[in-house]
């Protein structure tokens, strides 16, 4: 999805990038509202900041916008994200699953983001970025403003306390 | 010495090819090594394993104004950009004088239905507009 020539038009980053910058946000604040409002934020500022923008490393560009938008959410609530439940997980398309599949699968997706929502934001936001959206640890890097080194000790130790938090269950 | 964050850059195939090597050298004998490996990689797998969410029609109705109003009215703008394509999409097809005039009256009923009853899906409309 990288473009390294062209600037893509707003509606082509609403189109190919609109889903994924909302499960990110819905996987960093569990829950649907402030995932919509979030997402909103990050297509609008997109909206304003694409006329200055110069072709290079859009995804860097772009999760850059999504990580700053969050934390200046963050700092207008003056609240951290992390209390609320989550919402119950709709399951993906699925072939005539059984209620029982229904339900371990949405307990399963429930406890993830529940021990999502208990890492510190470095580690949570960094996990979210490399295993719901999808960055190399260079793009993480680049949308987080820290050395790649910085990106990996984050992940590792954030699956290591996700791994902990599941385990004590 | 274990390898510490390098399992993670592992299983991310983030690792160059002599490091990787070197990890798997590292692996093949050191037991704490590849039990920390398969727990990380167990919740890589279950992260990657969360599903995905729909986004709420209204995150791609392309007006700017669009991002200040309310939930519902948000969702009937965003109806009527699919109405005028629709209407749209019926000029090119009929020529100028066939215009489905009716279609208008339908969508709305069809997003005020959605807007007002919890359990009618509006993600379904996504699915049309989204792509």
């Amino acid at each position: 999805m990288a473009s390294h020539e062209a600037v893509p038009t707003w509606e082509q980053v609403a189109s190919d990038y609109g889903r994924v910058i909302y499960n990110f946000a819905y996987r960093l604040t569990g829950n649907r509202d402030d995932a919509s409002d979030l997402a909103q934020d990050v297509l609008l500022r997109v909206r304003k900041g694409l006329a200055a923008y110069q072709p290079g490393s859009f995804e860097g560009w772009l999760w850059r916008i999504t990580r700053n938008a969050f934390l200046d959410e963050i700092r207008k609530k003056k609240r951290r994200p992390t209390t609320e439940l989550p919402d119950e997980d709709r399951s993906a398309i699925r072939t005539s699953p059984t209620p029982e599949d229904v339900l371990a699968e949405t307990r399963l997706s429930d406890q993830m983001q529940a021990a999502l929502l208990q890492l510190p934001y470095e580690f949570r936001e960094a996990v979210v970025m490399c295993d719901v959206v999808g960055l190399t640890y260079q793009e993480i890097a680049d949308a987080a403003d820290v050395p790649v080194g910085t990106v990996r000790s984050r992940i590792h130790r954030g699956r290591l306390m996700l791994r902990d938090a599941l385990e004590a269950r | 010495m274990h390898l510490g964050d390098r399992l993670s850059a592992y299983i991310d195939n983030e690792l160059d090819p002599p490091a990787r090597s070197a990890a798997e050298r590292h692996l093949s004998d050191c037991p704490p090594c590849r039990d920390e490996l398969e727990g990380v990689a167990r919740v890589r797998l279950r992260t990657r394993a969360l599903p995905l969410q729909e986004a709420p029609l209204a995150l791609f109705a392309p007006s700017a104004e669009v991002v200040a109003l309310p939930v519902r009215r948000r969702v009937l703008v965003a109806a009527a950009a699919v109405a005028t394509l629709v209407v749209g999409i019926g000029l090119g097809v009929n020529g100028n004088e066939a215009v489905p005039l009716q279609l208008n009256p339908l969508v709305e009923q069809h997003v005020a239905r959605a807007s007002l009853d919890p359990g009618f899906n509006v993600i379904q409309v996504q699915a049309v507009v989204g792509r």
